[in-house]
């Protein structure tokens, strides 16, 4: 059975894939999952770190532009200040006005230049230059009215040139407004303001101051800003880096890297628009730029301006925050791992234990018990698990224990009676003593063998004649032999052997009378004889006995002289008389009938329940040889295998059912046994009963029916041992065995109960244990319906039953129901658990005495290792009152399942 | 953008004294105004040696009304006597700071005011301070022979020396109209004067209100 089992397993592991085993499993899940979320969390950080680190750098790059277009725009005020100052100057005006000759008139003066007047911009420049130098321009140029140039304080000479084209010039001349921003002439780049110069509401021309957008201005922005600064022009393919803040090597760099980007910027710097998010790396420092232009968007002719901010600082810090959360992920990470794997382990600790646990049982230790106490699904699984195990033991311990005790079962075949053992055993030695032979002849059975002779008939009769004697001696304690013939040879030992086999006589003629059974010869003989280990009688006497018997009529029995005088002694006188031999004429003593003694009490009708069970073996009396042959076929159905044994009823025998084609069991009703109608018709009702009960724990009843006149019935084979027998050999049955046997038992009445019928008889007697533990409950040979056909219809006075298993109210012949086969089943329990019975007595009267007005003797004072709960159910089987007892035999089969071996 | 000028010259030419004549029409944004309007402007002619002149006998006068100077523009002779009398009924005051010819005659209200003497030709703007958009403009002609153009904008001017001098049409708000003439022998001119001399408009400070700076000087 472990080859089978362990198979299935390996074949399963070979099967599948690589057999990761359960830990792993759930440790890898779990740690996969902290994994995850840790991982994603991390993740998560990381993108939005960077994100937030990227506007941060934005935001520094926004802040940084706009504190340049505030100091941008702050100079350009400054500006626009001064050419207003200088604007508002009347003097000045004044000056310009009479330099540019508009004071006066023509004509006058006689002056001959040309209608376009003298200019004196000599006059003009002088001024101008004074007052560039008083507001700390860089430049200043006087324009008239049409937007030439009049004076430059950059240019000695006025050379004639017109700026009414430049693009900041055109709409202050179009509109005679102020205006100001950035300007451009040529490659340099200033912040310029101009205003319209008037008189009296009249223009005059125009005066525009500069101030040049170089290093110095780009330091000052980026002082303020915490930006560099790089102010670039854009020329026909290049831009020039016109200003910047940073420092030289810094500013070569930055046009190092403009050369490189030179055609994705320039194009973009050409017309004006906007680059953002520049990396640059300048000074071994990583910035962020942004390249704007400087006028406004769509001016590209007016420069761009790239604003750089550093980005170490911002990535930086977020460097370290992320770092840490990495850092952090990591060892919780760790730690998560570690615990995933204790928590793994603690979890599959039990199921381990478990998987342990029944690989050991599979290779048949049965001994663990795995004992965890909760209520969720490893709780449930454990203590299911636990059951199995306890299940599994008894089921082993009662095997084992019936194994041993089965090695005394015949093997099938051999079924001859009795075990060849036990006989050796009972005579090793020679016995030599003095007995008395009383030997026995049916002369009838005798008779001579024609082809007509139904052979079976006189199987029969020389079988139920043997029966008969068999009876008899049992009952009379006295030993059987059988011989060839018809003979039979009582062997009597002991002082009052002579007597008791006058009295044996007395009771055979009496029997057989009744039973019409011709009577048999007999002959009485004493002395001493031997008797070897092998059966083998020898001594004066046998051949004294039989040469009597030869000469003895039938219904006499007579004696030698010797042994007529010696039973003279014991008897009356008129006891003994003279007959003649039929034989040999010769004289003999023989027994007077009229002065036979009275027959044993013990009769063969009414016998002590000494039985052995239906099958079973180890019968003390031996009886020699079948009632009938085995290979006899009865009815023509049956054919007789071998004798099982004998039971109250009859002789148990095994048969093949021919029509069926199966194993049988026939009990054989004892030729006397049924009186009368109301005796057959009670057994049919019985056994209609019995019929109806289909439970593994109950022997099945098949069939009646009747053969040569002899009624029998048929039932299950089961091959096994009483609980008698056990008990017999061992005081009481180991606790696993006993507990598995109990709940079959219960098991058994309970479907019996179902079905209504009470068993009413139920001892260890009635209880047969097959090989492999199973128990069957058998012999409702006294059943009864719970509901009676006739109510009232008891017979007042009479039980039925042994009494040692009788319930009180059974003894005393009360009313009778399942709670009767429950007390009888406490103390087959008691007996079996303990090797006791509660209640002692050795008649009806000292047991129903006990029963009602004594406590039980408590199993504990029995047995000292009895579980206290198993203690509780038997006593309570035993109580006095049926309601006190369990209500059903389901109910005490499930106070039985609670208790664990 | 220059002021341009067509001339066209009259034949007429009177025989007993040579003199000049013409007509004068005044332009502003392309657009001629209506003739009477060219009665502002002054045509004057100035020969090249002047002969002596005598300075005008009565004062010339250019009052103030309605906080303006009346008239506009007054040519006189260099020598002569101006009087500023107030005909409003708040203070006004004259002065000016022209080259040479710079007077004040303080401030005072209704009455007839104080005379002043432009002793130097040339060009005398006079503003009063308290008005700031007040401008009188005194051209002082070392010429007798000046004129204002007519109701139709026509001018003559007679009696001229019969000699080369300027023929100037001088507006406040134009380029003079200058040209070389010789009275009798020019024809009569067609001046079209374009009034192009640029107002700056009142520009309001950067939260739209006016300055509050004056742009006037101390002198």
């Amino acid at each position: 059975m472990e080859r089978a089992t362990k198979q299935p397993i390996e074949r399963h592991r070979q099967a599948g894939r690589i057999s990761v085993p359960l830990a792993v499993r759930l440790f890898l899940g779990m740690a996969f999952l902290i994994a995850l979320a840790v991982g994603s969390a991390v993740v998560v950080t990381w993108v939005q770190g960077r994100e937030i680190a990227r506007q941060a750098v934005d935001k520094a790059v926004d802040t940084s532009a706009a504190v340049q277009r505030e100091f941008e725009q702050r100079r350009l005020d400054q500006l626009q200040l001064a050419v207003r100052l200088i604007a508002a100057d009347a003097g000045f005006i004044k000056y310009i006005a009479d330099a540019s000759g508009s004071g006066s008139l023509p004509g006058l003066g006689g002056e001959e230049s040309d209608d376009s007047g003298t200019r004196d911009t000599r006059s003009m420049r002088d001024l101008l230059l004074e007052r560039q130098r008083d507001f700390g321009m860089d430049l200043a140029i006087l324009l008239d009215s049409s937007g030439e140039v009049l004076a430059r304080t950059d240019e000695n000479d006025a050379f004639a040139a017109s700026l009414a084209e430049d693009p900041m010039v055109a709409p202050a001349i179009s509109a005679a407004t102020p205006f100001s921003g950035y300007w451009r002439e040529g490659d340099r780049l200033y912040q310029a303001a101009i205003m319209p110069l008037a008189r009296d509401q009249d223009l005059l021309g125009f005066l525009l101051v500069a101030l040049q957008v170089n290093d110095a201005l780009s330091q000052a922005v980026a002082k303020v800003s915490g930006a560099e600064l790089a102010f670039w022009l854009p020329t026909d393919n290049d831009a020039v880096l016109v200003a910047s803040s940073l420092d030289a090597a810094a500013a070569a760099e930055l046009r190092a890297a403009f050369a490189r980007h030179k055609a994705q910027w320039l194009p973009t710097m050409q017309a004006g628009g906007s680059i953002d998010h520049v990396p640059l790396r300048l000074s071994a420092q990583e910035w962020s730029a942004r390249i704007v232009p400087a006028a406004a968007t769509g001016q590209g002719q007016l420069g761009s301006v790239a604003i750089m901010s550093p980005t170490d600082q911002i990535t930086g810090s977020y460097g370290a925050i992320l770092n840490r959360v990495v850092l952090a992920g990591l060892v919780s990470m760790l730690i998560a791992i570690l615990l995933a794997i204790f928590f793994a382990r603690r979890i599959l600790r039990p199921i381990a234990h478990m998987a342990k646990a029944a690989e050991a049982a599979a290779a048949g230790d049965y001994r663990t018990h795995i004992g965890i106490e909760s209520s969720d699904v490893l709780g449930r699984l454990a203590s299911a698990f636990d059951s199995l195990l306890s299940d599994l033991r008894e089921k082993n311990d009662i095997e084992g224990y019936i194994g041993q005790m089965a090695r005394f079962l015949p093997e099938p075949g051999n079924e001859s009676g009795f075990p060849a053992e036990k006989i050796q055993a009972a005579s090793s030695a020679p016995q030599h003593d003095s007995a008395a032979l009383l030997e026995i002849e049916f002369r009838h059975l005798l008779g001579p063998v024609t082809a007509q002779t139904d052979i079976g008939q006189r199987a029969l009769a020389y079988g139920g004649t043997e029966e008969l004697l068999a009876a008899l001696a049992a009952s009379e304690g006295v030993e059987l032999l059988g011989m060839d013939g018809a003979r039979w040879r009582i062997l009597l030992r002991g002082q009052q052997r002579l007597p008791e086999a006058a009295r044996f006589w007395a009771t055979l003629l009496r029997d057989c009378a009744q039973l019409n059974i011709p009577l048999p010869a007999g002959a009485l003989v004493d002395g001493e004889i031997v008797r070897t280990d092998r059966n083998i009688t020898l001594g004066t006497p046998v051949a004294h006995a039989d040469y009597l018997l030869c000469d003895a009529p039938a219904g006499q029995l007579l004696f030698t002289r010797s042994t007529g005088e010696a039973l003279k002694a014991e008897l009356p006188v008129a006891a003994l008389t003279v007959l003649d031999g039929i034989f040999s004429g010769r004289k003999y003593y023989a027994l007077v009938a009229a002065a036979l003694p009275e027959p044993g009490e013990r009769s063969a009708l009414t016998r002590s329940k000494r039985t052995i069970a239906a099958k079973a073996v180890a019968t003390p009396a031996p009886s020699r040889g079948n009632a009938i042959a085995a290979g006899s076929v009865l009815g023509g159905r049956y054919r007789i295998i071998s004798a099982l044994g004998e039971g109250g009823m009859g002789i148990v025998y095994k048969a093949h059912d021919i029509e069926l084609d199966d194993i049988v069991a026939l009990k054989m009703l004892r030729p006397g046994l049924l009186v009368d109608v109301e005796q057959l018709d009670r057994l049919k009702s019985e056994i209609k009963l019995a019929r109806r009960i289909t439970h593994p724990n109950v022997l099945r009843t098949f069939d009646f029916g009747e053969v040569d006149g002899r009624p029998f019935i048929s039932m299950e084979y089961v091959r096994g041992l009483t609980l008698r027998y056990l008990l017999s050999e061992a005081k009481r049955v180991p606790y696993s065995a006993a507990l598995r046997i109990a709940r079959q038992l219960a098991a058994g009445l309970a479907a019996a109960h179902e079905v209504g019928v009470l068993h009413r008889d139920i001892k260890p007697e009635n209880l047969i244990l097959e090989a492999n533990g199973n128990a069957k409950l058998m012999d409702f040979g006294i059943a009864r319906p719970l509901r009676r056909s006739t109510p009232g219809h008891t017979e007042a006075g009479t039980f039925v039953g042994t009494p040692d298993y009788c319930s009180p109210e059974q003894l005393s012949a009360g009313e009778v129901d399942e709670r009767s086969d429950i007390y009888a089943c406490g103390v087959l329990m008691s007996e079996m658990f303990c090797g006791g019975k509660p209640f002692a007595g050795g008649n009806t009267m000292e047991i129903y005495q006990a029963q009602v007005s004594d406590a039980p003797v408590r199993p504990s004072s029995l047995w000292a290792g009895i579980p206290p709960e198993l203690e509780t159910v038997i006593l309570r089987c035993v109580r006095c009152a049926p309601d006190a007892r369990f209500a059903s035999a389901a109910e005490l089969g499930l106070a039985l399942s609670r208790l664990r071996s | 953008m220059r002021g341009f000028l067509l001339a066209l010259l009259l034949a007429p030419c009177c025989a007993n004294s040579a003199g000049l004549e013409g007509k004068v029409s005044l332009m502003v944004d392309g657009k001629s105004l209506r003739a009477e309007e060219a009665a502002e402007a002054v045509v004057y002619f100035r020969p090249a040696s002047p002969a002596r002149l005598e300075p005008s006998v009565s004062e010339y006068s250019m009052s103030t009304e309605r906080k303006q100077f009346v008239p506009h523009i007054l040519p006189i002779v260099v020598g002569s006597v101006v009087r500023f009398p107030n005909q409003d009924a708040i203070l006004h005051n004259a002065f000016s700071t022209s080259r040479n010819n710079a007077f004040d005659v303080g401030l005072y209200a209704q009455g007839e005011g104080h005379t002043v003497t432009f002793s130097h030709a040339g060009y005398v703007r006079v503003y009063c301070n308290v008005h700031h958009s007040m401008i009188g403009h005194i051209l002082v002609l070392d010429t007798p022979y000046f004129t204002h153009p007519d109701a139709q904008g026509r001018f003559s001017l007679a009696n001229l020396p019969n000699e080369r001098g300027d023929l100037v049409v001088w507006h406040d708000r134009a380029k003079p109209w200058h040209v070389k003439a010789t009275p009798g022998e020019t024809a009569a001119a067609e001046v079209v004067l374009d009034l192009n001399l640029r107002r700056i408009p009142q520009h309001m400070n950067k939260f739209g209100k006016p300055y509050g700076t004056s742009d006037k000087a101390a002198y």
